[in-house]
């Protein structure tokens, strides 16, 4: 049991108590009470009426904010002063870390010392402001690395945006568009369109890599270059080209790539479901795979004449995966279209998703306003959305065959 | 907001012993990382196989099958294997649009997955 001279000494000690005069001191101990806290043991929490502070004769306490550390105090350390001193409430949690032994101070006590010993206020008034100090020190260090973090990921922003295509290829006689808004500052979605002048086609590729954040844009970027470069620069390059090298390009493409993520990735568990379609722009033919993607349509003034479902598993999981192949054609008037799910899954203020069918019809009544397709289909989702927070990203591109 | 996911854990000794998760609530990106640390468990506690029961998971977005095929890499390494339980019509749904029915063992009653093992 601790003496009331044990307890002045270690009151002394406290920078809280510095100037306090021995008497007062004594005074201070007796009026104190001794408290046993196990390690575990919650003291207050933030929002409690309280008034008492508490002095750490022994032990180590966690101050907290729900799960989330502010700091630890340990042996020597004064917390609880805000609510002891004034008319606030706990500002945080205490839960002792390990067996913790406390000395009370109740607020009656405290201020008939500084009452009758003017010069004990000065310490106290010292203390107060060196912790208001050190509290504004830590708030603007959280500041500055918020800013420092924000600072990165708009970085990592403008870099992700170069693995979006500049610029769209021309493709006389239809019209190309793609967009993307990420729901944060960085995307786990993409789209991509490019060229291919040995096979005299399109490649249209969209994809929705599993996840959101930071992981997810660093994997987005790795599927968007491996199918690029699959497409663009893999296989034999020799042979004569004909219809079959459109479905070998593919294959190859989406089957590399799944092979190289599922293997050299396989402890992430990473995947993107990924459309990755070749269009012929003289005939319209459209050969693609559909790796475990939202069925793409193709569609007319008067409807959806028909969906593409998928041909195989999402990208990157599965080593021996078989991917399959779908052939169909996009006929003079016709229009391609392809999203992720942010679009459909996309809420109102009001918390109701888009919809599938909210988006099909917009996409109809656009193609039969023969105006650009996915300017009106992004404009009437923006409507819908309103001011409501966008979850995830969302990702649409169409290709729009003309009457001729 | 999504449901709380809850996940309670029973042992089936037979033949083969069998670590049954029955898995209830939301399996989506704020709650799969629950259900991978609850496998981790699991898994360092000896259970070889697992047989995952999603009958009371009624979404599960794409972080969900994250996890699971997370599960079953980390049992094939150890010679296990995960298998799934009556999944509810959405999540069945989600297997078969991103392929994962090829891939994983899906039963369609206890008995039958169990003796699967």
């Amino acid at each position: 049991m601790l003496s009331l001279d044990e307890a002045g000494q270690l009151l002394r000690r406290s920078t809280f108590f510095r100037s306090t005069p021995a008497l007062a001191i004594q005074a201070l101990a007796q009026q104190s009470k001794l408290l046993h806290l196990p390690a575990g043991e919650l003291l207050f929490k933030k929002g409690d009426p309280g008034s008492a502070m508490y002095f750490i004769v022994d032990g180590c306490v966690r101050v907290h904010q729900a799960d989330m550390l502010v700091i630890h105090l340990a042996k020597g350390e004064v917390f609880g002063e805000v609510a002891a001193l004034s008319s606030e409430s706990r500002t945080a949690s205490v839960t002792a870390k390990s067996d913790t032994v406390l000395l009370k101070l109740e607020r009656e006590s405290i201020y008939a010392t500084l009452a009758s010993h003017p010069d004990a206020a000065r310490s106290m008034i010292e203390a107060l402001c060196h912790r208001e100090s050190e509290v504004i020190d830590e708030r603007l260090g959280r500041m500055i690395r918020t800013k420092v973090l924000e600072h990165e990921l708009e970085i990592g922003q403008k870099i992700q945006r170069n693995f979006l295509p500049s610029a769209i290829p021309a493709m006389p006689g239809w019209q190309l568009d793609g967009m993307l808004e990420p729901a944060r500052k960085v995307a786990g979605d993409f789209y991509d369109f490019f060229a291919i002048p040995r096979l005299q086609c399109i490649g249209i590729v969209i994809g929705d890599v599993c996840d959101k954040g930071v992981g997810a844009a660093l994997f987005m970027t790795l599927f968007r270059s491996l199918i690029r470069s699959g497409a663009l620069y893999g296989g034999n390059r020799e042979q004569p080209v004909g219809d079959d090298d459109l479905a070998g390009t593919l294959r190859h493409a989406i089957g590399s790539t799944n092979s190289y993520i599922a293997s050299t990735h396989r402890g992430s568990s990473m995947f993107a479901s990924v459309f990755f379609g070749l269009i012929v722009p003289q005939t319209g033919l459209l050969r693609y795979v559909n790796a475990g993607h939202e069925p793409p349509w193709i569609g007319h003034p008067t409807g959806v004449r028909t969906q593409l479902p998928p041909t195989g598993p999402v990208v990157g999981l599965f080593e021996d995966a078989d991917f399959g192949m779908g052939v169909t054609e996009v006929g003079p008037g016709e229009v391609f279209f392809a999203y992720t799910d942010g679009a459909t899954d996309a809420q109102n203020e009001a918390g109701e998703p888009f919809s599938d069918d909210s988006l099909q019809r917009t996409f109809c009544q656009a193609i039969a306003q023969r105006g650009p397709v996915l300017e009106t289909v992004r404009r009437a989702l923006e409507a819908f959305v309103g001011k409501a927070d966008q979850f995830d990203d969302i990702t649409m591109v169409c290709a729009q065959r003309g009457l001729h | 907001m999504s449901n709380e996911l809850r996940i309670a854990v029973s042992e089936e000794k037979g033949s083969t012993p069998v670590t049954i998760m029955y898995v209830s609530g939301d399996l989506d990106s704020k709650t799969y990382l629950d259900l991978e640390a609850k496998a981790s468990d699991v898994i360092a506690g000896g259970a070889k196989n697992i047989l995952l029961d999603l009958h009371e998971v009624h979404f599960m977005g794409s972080a969900g099958l994250r996890a699971m095929h997370a599960m079953s890499v980390k049992l094939k390494d150890t010679g296990g294997q995960l298998k799934l339980l009556n999944p509810s019509d959405q999540v069945a749904r989600v297997l078969k649009t991103l392929g994962f029915d090829k891939f994983f063992d899906i039963h369609a009653t206890r008995d039958a997955a169990l003796k699967s093992f």
